[in-house]
């Protein structure tokens, strides 16, 4: 099941009345989604309040979401939308080129500014977490190293990845996993365990 | 933990996704796994920005909203409402063919001959079509007994009207 397919399912249940679900999808986009609108809105405390909000407008829209379009594709129109009705209300102009192409926004390509509207404490955790994650892909062995960056950087499905990497899909699987899994254990003293946060 | 895994990456089998997401929102430790995993993915993509209490101040927040009261029909998947709009037809179909078959449609050309036999005689040749008449033929009598036997011509019409003339 693709990725979007599998939004989809979440979507449904967040309209059945599921908000756990609803949760996982913030979860999964909440921060591509705070490196978009921090083009339009610049102080990084205002970032985090627009992105709240465009997700609570989303979670009211769901009933007119059709699944027409991805889930993410749809998210972005309403999060542009919050941030310009933000600035209007706050007698603001945001730069002139807000129409990104939202397969461009999911690019990693603009990421340095979201680096920049960033509080000093979220780029101290940032740095944190960054740092603490290339210490722990240094540290795995190569076959683990190999199958996360052809997935993560590279975007391949793991067909691909067994194709390149001379295996069956059932190994890429299990380095996938076994790659996350170790580089979670190293970040999981710095995010706090489930005990410790919402998740 | 390894279905969350394949899970965020469009890549678990379709007839365990639905178990894996039940799964996932009933236990702490898969959730804490889908928010790290998904953190390491955007750290590696150069997105990790943010507050890590953002789903926490988001989670506050949602449990003020009312839940969205969402029609049962956009809640099906997209193929679950084929196959509502395909039964739909097929049995608009089914409904459309007894009714030629008993004559609903009727050519002057053809001397009032019913339509499902003209479609027959004419080379309709549809089996499929033939044998659901067949089948339900006691919904459709004019097109197993015979168009002559259950419909009025104009003749035998003309003969009856005599007949209550007289």
């Amino acid at each position: 099941m693709s990725d979007r397919e599998i939004d989809h399912q979440l979507v449904l249940r967040a309209q059945r009345g599921d908000k756990l679900a609803f949760e996982l999808l913030v979860n999964k986009y909440e921060r591509k989604l705070q490196r978009l609108l921090s083009r339009l809105v610049r102080d990084p405390a205002e970032v985090e309040d627009v992105t709240q909000e465009a997700f609570i407008k989303a979670y009211r829209a769901l009933p007119t979401f059709r699944g027409e379009s991805a889930f993410y594709t749809w998210l972005y129109r309403i999060g542009i939308n919050t941030a310009k009705n933000y600035l209007t209300a706050q007698g603001r102009k945001g730069p002139a080129t807000v129409d990104i192409d939202p397969e461009d926004a999911e690019s990693a390509s603009e990421n340095e500014l979201a680096r920049d509207s960033s509080t000093p404490e979220q780029e101290m955790m940032s740095r944190q977490v960054a740092e603490t994650v290339n210490a722990a892909m240094e540290g795995l062995p190569e076959e683990l190293r190999s199958a996360i960056m052809l997935r993560e950087i590279e975007g391949m499905s793991y067909d691909e990845i067994a194709a390149i990497m001379n295996c069956p899909i059932g190994t890429v699987r299990s380095r996938i996993f076994r790659a996350r899994e170790t580089i979670a254990e190293q970040l999981r003293p710095l995010l706090g365990t489930h005990k410790d946060r919402r998740w | 933990m390894k279905d969350v895994s394949a899970l965020m990456d469009g890549e678990l089998e379709r007839r365990r996704v639905r178990s894996t997401i039940t799964r996932l929102e009933g236990q702490d430790e898969l959730r804490d796994a889908w928010a790290t995993f998904h953190l390491i993915r955007d750290t590696l993509q150069g997105n990790a920005t943010g507050s890590s209490r953002f789903i926490e101040k988001f989670h506050e927040r949602l449990e003020q909203e009312p839940v969205p009261v969402v029609s049962r029909w956009r809640t099906r998947l997209p193929r679950q409402r084929t196959m509502v709009l395909a039964g739909g037809a097929a049995l608009v179909l089914a409904l459309a063919i007894g009714w030629a078959a008993s004559g609903g449609l009727r050519s002057p050309a053809s001397g009032g001959q019913p339509a499902a036999a003209i479609l027959v005689d004419g080379g309709f040749n549809d089996s499929v079509a033939i044998e659901f008449a067949m089948a339900h033929r006691q919904l459709v009598p004019a097109f197993v007994a015979g168009p002559a036997a259950a419909v009025p011509t104009s003749a035998t019409a003309a003969q009856s009207a005599e007949s209550r003339a007289r």
